[in-house]
């Protein structure tokens, strides 16, 4: 099965995937990534304030493959 | 002597008293042996057993799956563990029974279970209080499920199975085995693959555990604790009776 790695970005707070994982193919990386999106900005925005939430799938040779975003923008 | 049953008798031993009547009980109770590859089911869910499963080596877990092919996972077993022994009375499985990891299990006929229980009534009260702690794992898992965060979810995990884990005397100083995928820690945890393993790069990076190679090793037991915020209550373990690797003690 192929590598994917996930790196995650809460507002310029990078975490960068060192380790990967394996799954059956990119549609499986695209729904696993969106899926932990929405896990990870369930458990971010409840602490408040404004927060921009970013996933980037890369192939095992780092090339990108799908990136997406999530913006939270407390309105007064 | 039959080793198969020695982790049982030890995690028995540690949440109430066997005399040694009970304890040759056990002993003769007849096992029937076999290896599992990973991923075998041992009893589906609504199928009638008339026989319990003790694990001898490697983790079962329990199971239900929705029709969608979302899987809960809702509790893991290792050696000592009879998981199904609730069968005795429900017959008709509720959940599935699977094999998580390649395993060696022992079946045991259930007449072989109530003619033992009826010979020893200590023996009932303690399997009776073994079944009731089970259920007690179940109310402090539910709580973490709904109400608490990834990372502290995991963390209470590996605290538990670390405590469990020394229970049945499967502990090696601070480290034990547990010989699971990404993908099962997600569907343990109720999150996706990826959420679970950037969780457990979390709890890597805070230096309070370490988990390679299907090896658990807590490096700084009270930290994993407070960020599970772990309280060992719920299994009941009799104070003293963890033995040398007692984590409360780490």
């Amino acid at each position: 099965m192929p590598r994917f790695y996930f790196d995650f970005a809460s507002n310029d707070d990078v975490s960068v995937d060192t380790i990967g994982q394996e799954l059956e193919n990119e549609d499986m990386a695209h729904k696993e990534a969106v899926k932990a999106l929405a896990e990870i900005a369930a458990e971010e925005i409840p602490r408040d304030g404004e927060l921009v939430l970013t996933v980037t799938v890369t192939d095992a040779e780092r090339q990108t493959l799908f990136t997406a975003q999530m913006t939270f923008r407390p309105t007064i | 002597m039959n080793s198969a049953i020695d982790p049982l008798l030890h995690r028995l031993e540690t949440i109430g008293t066997l005399t040694d009547a009970d304890r040759e009980e056990l002993r003769r109770l007849p096992l029937r042996e076999s290896d599992l590859a990973k991923g075998s089911e041992i009893v589906a869910d609504g199928e009638v057993s008339s026989s319990c499963c003790l694990v001898v080596s490697g983790y079962l877990c329990r199971s239900k799956t929705l029709p969608n092919g979302n899987r809960q996972i809702f509790s893991l077993h290792t050696a000592g563990d009879i998981p199904d022994l609730h069968s005795l009375h429900l017959n008709m499985m509720d959940h599935s029974l699977s094999a998580i990891s390649d395993c060696r299990i022992a079946r045991i006929p259930h007449d072989a279970v109530y003619e033992a229980l009826d010979r020893s009534p200590t023996l009932n009260a303690l399997l009776w209080r073994d079944t009731l702690i089970d259920s007690a794992a179940f109310r402090a898992w539910m709580l973490m499920l709904g109400q608490a965060e990834a990372v502290s979810r995991m963390a209470h995990f590996f605290c538990e199975l670390f405590t469990r884990a020394a229970m049945a005397g499967l502990t090696e100083n601070n480290t034990f085995a547990l010989p699971l995928t990404q993908a099962d820690l997600g569907d343990i945890l109720g999150i996706s693959m990826v959420h679970a393993n950037r969780t457990l790069q979390d709890l890597r990076g805070r230096g309070v555990m370490d988990f390679d190679q299907q090896i658990v090793s807590i490096l700084r037991w009270q930290e994993l604790r407070k960020l599970g915020q772990f309280d060992p209550s719920y299994l009941h373990y009799l104070d003293g009776r963890v033995g040398r690797d007692n984590p409360a003690k780490l």
